[in-house]
This record gives structure tokens, C-alpha cells and sequence, in this order.
């Protein structure tokens, strides 16, 4: 199967129309995507998913993106954390630096798709 | 005591007629020797009066006979025997029963061998008036009855004198209170200073009947005498023995009186002097001098005697008193006059300041000033001009100048104002109002007045140097100035074509302006037109003037800056304003932003993939490139306004700015080629990493990039240049851009790095002010080099030690690399 070959990614973002095109785009790319609409679901699933890298969207409702961030690190120290955001807000925040990367929103997914190559390419 | 016959009794009654008579008393003698030379039948009969001095006797009437005249000449040579009777007041007869006749032999002119001699003493109980001489030129016989009858004519005769001893003093006494009379009322007269004290002189004169007076006083300051008042011819060789006299006279407080000055000068005429101290509290302060006395027939009469002295003195003492009283009011007179003069100049003072207060503005407050100068109901100069210092150039510098240019105007400016009784202050207001004195010949020539204020003899510069008026006279002082004085240029030019040439004549005056602490400049003034001399009273006046102008002047300067000061607190206060509005804008618009930047993310994103998913040459593929394009521009301009209202997310990392270039490059390098611009780079290679944002630096290039590619849009050459150098000892990398669109117009070159400022007529107008703030953030600048018709280079230096030192040297080391960094890795 060519599923069994393919990276596993995690669209974490409270937009819908965001995750579904990350989620498209991203299958386009050959990853295999699922998705989660808040922090809880997203740590709901990690164990249920196994993916190989997560997407996390910063301003959500609820738990937001870096308080996420620091709940998967407790669970997997070494999965790659992509973190977007509309704009640099968190940039400063000690806390973002646990991210991998962090990639700033725009329609163009050119930087986000390198971002996420670079990190799965190091494995 | 025998009875007298009728004949003596006839004799007698003429001779008490004659006595009582209103003639002159010389005439009355003269006549009752004639009756008693009748009735005796005298060959001779003579009355000679006892004097007091050196001719005890004079021959005072006398009637001849039968050819018979006595030889005044030889009565000394009788005096012996006259002497005689006169002292024992008894008669002597030589007759010729008594057998002296040959004594007095050589008596007569034509001497006789036998003669008869009566001396018959002239006398009453006190006093011894003279000797009756009968003469007869043949012996005779006196008898008793004779005798006894010429006795009593005798004692008629001396009541005769008596009575015109008693009128003469009753006419002295009479003169005296005359004189009184005159003195007390020059006492009481309110005649003016000057004609009192000849009033005194002449009242002295006239009173003592002399030829001349002097009246000296002591002068208060110098403590001598002073001529006062003279009258009457002065005999020059009197003068130096006349002061001496009035020295000694005012020293010792005692009158002097000299009987004949020219005593010892032979051939000179009698001139006697009288001088008496003017007493005031027992102390003198002045003298009266009398000379000259104006006599009766006789020379001896010409000298002043003790009466004169004492009538003199009486007088004195009243008329000491009144010019006492005259000298104090005088000073009453003076005092009151000063007290009104600078009341009114205190009031003139008022009225100026009134007028300054009215304004604060530099123009009017110099224009009041230099026109309540030359009002004249002010100070009444003919022209003022005033010059103010400029303590950085070390200059003087000519302000204003307030004057006609020609004699008729100046008499239509102060015709317009005569007789107006309006408040100075008002008149002030009002001709300032209405009269400007720019573009007056005067005012013009001031303005060029640019003075060195080190010029040595300058007067100008002198006074603000010595802080001191000058009262000019070109005529008196001697006035060296500069031969390229400006001064000397304007003014004087001024002065040869309009002063009809007499330019030896002009005067001015300089006064310093005072400041609170220094001078602050000169006001200078002249008679230019009318010629007044310029008194040192009007020099003190203009000083107080011009302290307070000074002040005036001070405040208003002080003023201006205040008010500059004010204006620009405004500005710097609407600027912050302007920014704080800016900023609650910028925040605002950042949210509104951040809610967009989603759901164009989305439009974006979606678009973009339709358009993948799209057939090449697809006709709709058209309408979704227009969509990606327009969203591009969205996010780009979301982008500006996030970055410009927020700054706070920059975090610095080490980069190879070579490179963020190379990255922006290759992102608008189709667009770049599309427009037919040429690139040209020329990057340094050993060009050190900087502490810098990755986003904020990127952000610089593509705005400034971005730009260059805007303004040549018809193509053109875009050089990208890097290199290190040093500056102040900081190490810096440079970032040139260089651009062929034809350079920034020189009129709006100052506003680029304004926000929302913009040239293009599309864009947010953030792309330059983003830059500067971004560079600002990192300690570095932004130069822009503008070569208008050519094109603009921008050159960003940003130091290699920066900001972001602390933050990069003190990462965590177990901090995961970013993202940026594993690009790079």
C-alpha cells in the first residue's frame, strides 16, 4: 500500500475551510492528513493517528495553539511542531521556540510545504 | 542889653526874612552878607563856614565894595585869627581905638595902611558855625552898640545855618526813608531774579547819590565772589582794588570806606568808595560797592563820608534780606520746576509704556518706541533709528528707523498732530497705525546697517560696548569712523545730499538699550531737520526712555521665543496625537486583519488550487489568476498593516543578509523580467552575518525592492549592492539599491518615510515607513539618495554588533534551530 509508505500529518486549526484546504493540499503532496478542530481533539489524536508531524494553528478557542504545543511535547518530546499563525503574535514567546518551525498563514502554501518537507526529510 | 533903633531893628527883620526864606541856604548867606555889607557899609564882607577837614575855613558868600575883593587864595593866612574867634565864639574888632590894625596887614589884595577889622563868631550854644568878616578899608570905630547889634546878627546868622542844618538833615532823614521806602519795597516786589539784584544796585546808587554800584554775591558751589549786577561807569583802574576790597568787606562782615582811592596819584580825581557787606543771620554772603560819589560845587563834597556809610548799611541789611528771600524762591522756583519737569516726563514715560503694553508684537513695540522719540509731544527728535545687537555674529544690526525723509514731510506729519489733545498713549497707537515706516528712505537705509560690534571707534559700537550715551557734535567732537562704516554709508550719505552741505553742524546722540542684563542694542537720534541742540537733559530723558524700551524690547523677544516654543510644543503634541491616533488606528486595523487574513488564506488557497487543477489555455483560468493576484495584493497590504502596528514580534537571530536578498530576488524575479529590468548584484561574499529578524529584514528588502520595480515600470536597471565597512568604530554592513526610475521630486523628498505617504496612487503608503522603522529597530539607518530625472538609490546600514547581540549570544543551548536556521543547514 502506498499508505503504509506515506508520512502522517495533523491539520490543527479551529477554521474549517483552513483545515480542509491544508488538508487537500497536503494529500496532494503525498502525506496522509487528518484533522483536528480544537487542542483537545488534537491530543485525542495523537495516539489514535500516529502522526509522523503537526500542523497547529495558534489562535484557537479553548486551549490555543502553544498551550497544545506543551501538552504534545509532555506526551512525544520529539514530534515535529509546525505552529501557523496569521501573524507573528506568539513570535517572542519563549514557548513557540519548543516548535520546530513556526510559518506565517498566507494563501500561497509554498513556505508551509517546505517547512513540513525539510522537517519529515530529516528522518 | 540895649535896646535897637528902628534903623537895627529894619536891619535885623531883612535879615530874619532873608533867613526864613525858602532860598537855597547858599543863596540866603549870600544875600544877609549883602544886607549886612549895606547896612555897615563894608568895603568887604565875607562869611567863611568852618570845615571839618584840611580848609578849616571856606569863604561861603561875601559882598564887595568900592573895588575891594578878598583873595581866597590867602585865607590861610588868616585862619589864625579866625581860628581863634570861631573856637572862643567871641568877637574881635580892630578898630582904631584898639590899636591892632597893623597885625593884619597883607589881608586884602590892595593893601591899605589904615583899616577896620569885625570877626564876629557864627555860633549858638553847641556849635560854631563860621566867622561874619567886616572890612573896612579906613580906620573906624565900633561902638558898643554896633557891637552888641553885629553879635546878635551873628546869632541870627547861625540860626540861619542852623535851621538849614536842620533842614538839610530833615531832607537827609526824608531821602533816607525814601531809600528805605525803595529797599523795603524791593523787599516785598516779586521782580524777577536778575532785576531785583540790579533793582539793588540802582536803589544803592541813587540813594547815595554815587556814580556807579556793584553787587557781588558768593556762588554757592566755588564759595567766591561772583559780579552780579553792575551799574554806572567802572572806572578800570578800580577793578583789582575793588575786589580786593569786596574780598576783605565779605570776610570780615565790616563795611570799608575809603575817602579817595586816587589819594596818592597825583592829577587824579577824587573817587571815593564805599563797599558793605550783605549780611544774612550775621554772616555775609555778598557785597554792594558804591563808587564815585556825585558831589556839590565843591570837590570835597565828592567823598563819602560816615552817614553814607551808615545809610548804606541800613539799606544793605533790608535789601540782604529780599535777596535772601528772592534767592530761595528762585530755588523754590527751580525745585518746583524740576519736580514739574519730571513729573511730566515721569507722565510722558507712562503714556510711552501705556503704548508698549498695548502690543506684544516686534514690529509695532519698535515702531512705538522709535515714534514717541520723535513725536513732539514726546521727546521730539527729528529722526530715531535703532540697531540691535546679535550676540552670535558679535554684530550690530539696523531694525527700524522712524524719521522723514525730507523737511515737508515732516512738518505734514506734525501738523497732523498739533493741537490734538488725545492721550500720547492713544496718539501713539493710532500714528503707529497709521503711518508704517517701511519703505521710508530712512527705514530702508537703517535696515542695511550690518556694524562690527569689535569696530574700534565706531560711536555705535562704542556705546553698546561702554554701556554709556554719546552726545555727538561734529562740529565739537572729534568723530573718527571707518572710512567703509556702513553707518557712515547710509546714514551720512543721507545727511551730504540733504543738509545742505553744512555737515559740520550735525549733531546726534547714541543711547544704549538695556536689557535685564546687557545691552542689547543703540537707539541713536538727531535734529537733523530743525537743528535743536541736543541737551544733556534730553540725553537723561532718553536714557530712562530707553531702559524701558529695553525692557520692551527684552520681553517681546522673549515673547517670540515663548510663543515659537508654544508653536512648537503644538506641533510636537499634534504630532503625538497624530501617532497615538495612528497607532489605536493601526491596532484596530491589525485585528481587523488578523479576522481577514483567515478567510483570504482560504479564498487564496482554494483559488490557487482550482487554478491548478484548471486546463492550461482554459479561457476561466483567466478569472481565477485574477483572483490569486488580487488576494496576493490583500495579504500583502494585511501584511504592511500588521507589521506597521506591531513591533513587538522581532526576534533576533543571526542571518546572512546575502541571502535574505537572494530569497526576496527570486520571489519577484518573474515580475522583475516581465518588466524588462536588467539586475545587476554585486554582493559581498565575506559580508558577516547579523543579529536581525529574518521577517523584518526580508520585510525591508522586498518594500524597498518592490519599489524599484514599481517606479520603472517602462524597465530600466536595478543594482543590488552589499558590503562591510566601519564607522565611529562600529563594524556595519551596507545594502544599496539602486533604481533608474527617475529619482523622487525634490518637493516631496521629506515625506517618504511618512506612513500612508505615497506616490504611486496605489498601495498602502506603509512600504518606506515600515522600512524605517525596521531599521531603526535594529540601531541602524536608512539613507535615500535622490538624483531626481535619473533615479534613487536607498542604502541600509545595519551594525554587525546590534540589538539582538544579548539575545543570540544567550539562546538556550538546547533551543531546537529554527526553521530559518535548518534552511540554511
Amino acid at each position: 500500500m502506498r499508505g503504509a509508505m506515506m508520512k502522517k500529518i495533523l491539520v490543527v486549526d479551529d477554521e474549517e475551510n483552513i483545515r480542509f484546504l491544508y488538508q487537500e493540499e497536503l494529500e496532494e503532496e503525498g502525506y496522509t492528513v487528518d484533522v483536528a478542530a480544537h487542542g483537545q481533539e488534537a491530543l485525542e489524536k495523537l495516539n489514535a493517528f500516529q502522526p509522523d508531524l503537526v500542523t497547529l494553528d495558534i489562535r484557537m478557542p479553548g486551549m490555543d495553539g502553544v498551550e497544545t504545543l506543551r501538552k504534545i511535547r509532555e506526551v512525544q518530546r520529539d514530534l515535529p511542531v509546525i505552529l501557523c499563525s496569521a501573524f507573528g503574535e506568539y513570535k517572542q514567546d519563549l514557548t513557540t521556540w519548543a516548535s520546530d518551525a513556526y510559518v506565517i498563514k498566507t494563501s500561497d502554501l509554498t513556505e508551509l510545504k517546505g517547512a513540513i518537507k525539510t522537517l519529515l526529510s530529516k528522518d | 542889653m540895649s535896646s535897637f533903633t528902628q534903623r537895627e531893628c529894619k536891619i535885623l527883620g531883612k535879615i530874619i526874612r532873608v533867613s526864613n526864606s525858602t532860598l537855597e541856604i547858599d543863596d540866603r548867606l549870600t544875600r544877609i552878607v549883602e544886607i549886612i555889607a549895606e547896612a555897615f557899609s563894608t568895603h568887604f564882607c565875607g562869611l567863611y563856614t568852618l570845615h571839618k577837614d584840611k580848609n578849616p575855613f571856606i569863604l561861603t558868600a561875601s559882598s564887595h565894595h568900592n573895588g575891594i575883593e578878598a583873595d581866597s587864595s590867602v585865607i590861610s593866612r588868616w585862619e589864625g585869627l579866625m581860628g581863634k574867634v570861631a573856637q572862643s565864639r567871641q568877637p574881635s574888632f580892630f578898630g582904631e581905638d584898639d590899636g591892632t590894625g597893623g597885625n593884619v596887614k597883607g589881608m586884602m589884595s590892595k593893601e591899605t595902611a589904615a583899616f577896620s577889622l569885625a570877626l564876629i563868631p557864627i555860633a549858638d550854644d553847641s556849635f560854631s558855625y563860621g566867622v561874619l568878616l567886616l572890612y573896612y578899608a579906613q580906620s573906624r570905630r565900633f561902638g558898643d552898640d554896633e557891637r552888641e547889634f553885629l553879635l546878635t546878627v551873628g546869632r541870627e546868622i547861625s540860626g540861619t545855618f542852623r535851621n538849614a542844618q536842620l533842614f538839610s538833615e530833615a531832607k537827609r532823614r526824608i531821602s533816607e526813608l525814601t531809600s528805605l521806602y525803595d529797599s523795603s519795597r524791593i523787599v516785598t516786589s516779586t521782580t524777577e531774579w536778575k532785576d531785583l539784584l540790579e533793582l539793588v544796585v540802582r536803589t544803592g546808587t541813587r540813594v547815595l547819590g554815587a556814580n556807579g554800584g556793584t553787587l557781588r554775591l558768593k556762588d554757592g558751589k566755588t564759595q567766591k565772589l561772583r559780579i552780579e549786577s553792575q551799574l554806572g561807569t567802572y572806572p578800570q583802574s578800580l577793578v583789582s582794588l575793588d575786589d580786593e576790597i569786596a574780598k576783605g568787606v565779605l570776610s570780615t562782615g565790616q563795611p570799608t570806606l575809603i575817602g579817595d582811592v586816587n589819594q596818592k596819584r597825583e592829577g587824579e580825581p577824587l573817587l571815593s568808595l564805599l563797599c558793605t557787606p550783605l549780611l544774612s543771620r550775621g554772616r555775609a554772603f555778598g557785597t554792594l560797592t558804591v563808587y564815585g560819589k556825585k558831589g556839590g560845587k565843591l570837590p570835597q563834597n565828592n567823598a563819602f563820608g560816615r552817614e553814607d556809610e551808615r545809610l548804606l548799611s541800613i539799606m544793605a541789611d533790608q535789601m540782604a534780606n529780599a535777596i535772601e528771600n528772592a534767592s530761595a524762591r528762585l530755588n523754590a522756583t527751580r525745585i518746583a520746576e524740576e519736580k514739574d519737569l519730571q513729573a511730566n516726563q515721569l507722565s510722558l514715560l507712562y503714556e510711552i509704556n501705556n503704548a508698549l503694553l498695548s502690543t506684544m508684537k516686534f514690529e509695532q513695540i519698535l515702531h512705538i518706541i522709535l515714534t514717541a522719540i520723535t513725536l513732539g509731544d514726546g521727546m521730539g527728535f527729528n529722526r530715531a533709528m535703532l540697531f540691535l545687537t546679535d550676540e552670535r555674529k558679535n554684530r550690530l544690526t539696523g531694525m527700524m528707523g522712524v524719521g522723514p525723509d525730507n523737511a515737508q514731510q515732516a512738518g505734514n506729519i506734525w501738523k497732523n498732530f498739533e493741537g490734538k489733545r488725545d492721550k500720547l498713549s492713544e496718539i501713539l497707537s493710532s500714528l503707529c497705525d497709521r503711518y508704517s515706516p517701511t519703505g521710508t528712505l530712512l527705514d530702508e537705509r537703517v535696515r542695511r546697517v550690518n556694524i562690527p560690534l569689535d569696530r574700534g571707534e565706531c560711536i555705535l559700537a562704542r556705546t553698546v560696548r561702554e554701556q554709556k550715551p554719546f552726545n555727538i557734535d561734529y562740529g565739537r567732537d572729534r568723530v573718527t569712523c571707518q572710512k567703509d562704516c556702513e553707518l557712515n554709508k547710509e546714514i551720512n550719505c543721507v545727511l551730504r545730499t540733504n543738509s545742505e552741505g553744512d555737515i559740520k553742524s550735525y549733531r546726534f546722540a547714541a543711547v544704549p538699550l538695556w536689557g535685564r542684563e546687557s545691552t542689547i542694542g543703540v537707539i541713536v537720534v538727531d535734529n537733523f531737520y530743525n537743528g535743536r541742540p541736543i541737551t544733556d537733559d534730553d540725553i537723561q530723558l532718553l536714557t530712562m526712555f530707553t531702559r524701558q524700551a529695553g525692557l520692551a524690547i527684552e520681553n517681546c523677544i522673549l515673547y517670540k521665543y515663548l510663543e515659537d516654543a508654544h508653536v512648537e510644543l503644538k506641533k510636537a503634541q499634534e504630532t503625538l496625537l497624530e501617532r497615538e491616533k495612528l497607532a489605536a488606528l493601526g491596532e484596530m486595523a491589525a485585528s481587523v486583519a488578523h479576522e481577514i487574513k483567515n478567510p483570504l488564506v482560504s479564498i487564496g488557497g482554494y483559488t490557487r488550487r482550482l487554478h491548478r487543477k484548471l486546463d492550461n489555455g482554459l479561457y476561466e483560468k483567466r478569472y481565477t489568476d485574477a483572483i490569486i493576484k488580487e488576494v496576493d495584493r490583500l495579504e500583502g497590504i494585511l501584511n504592511d498593516i500588521l507589521h506597521f502596528s506591531n513591533t513587538s514580534n522581532v526576534v533576533f537571530e543571526k542571518f546572512d543578509v546575502n541571502r535574505i536578498i537572494e530569497e526576496t530576488l527570486t520571489g519577484i524575479e518573474d515580475e522583475l523580467r516581465s518588466q524588462g529590468i536588467e539586475v545587476e548584484k554585486s554582493l559581498d561574499g565575506n559580508l558577516p552575518q547579523i543579529p536581525c529578524d529574518y521577517q523584518e529584514i526580508k520585510q525591508v528588502f522586498i518594500n524597498l525592492l518592490t519599489n524599484a520595480k514599481d517606479v520603472m515600470g517602462g524597465g530600466g536597471r536595478l543594482t543590488v549592492k552589499t558590503f562591510p565597512f566601519s564607522q565611529e568604530d562600529r563594524d556595519y554592513i551596507g545594502i544599496e539599491i539602486r533604481d533608474t526610475g527617475g529619482g523622487i521630486p525634490s518637493e516631496v523628498l521629506h515625506n517618504i518615510f511618512n506612513p500612508f505617504f505615497t506616490t504611486k496612487g496605489w498601495g498602502t503608503g506603509l512600504g518606506l515607513a515600515i522600512c524605517h522603522r525596521i531599521v531603526d529597530g535594529h540601531l541602524g539607518a536608512i539613507e535615500v539618495n535622490n538624483d531626481p530625472g535619473r533615479g534613487v538609490t536607498f542604502t541600509v546600514k545595519l551594525p554587525v554588533e546590534g540589538r539582538g547581540q544579548w539575545l543570540t549570544s544567550s539562546k538556550a543551548s538546547n533551543r531546537t534551530p529554527s526553521l530559518a536556521k535548518r534552511q540554511r543547514e
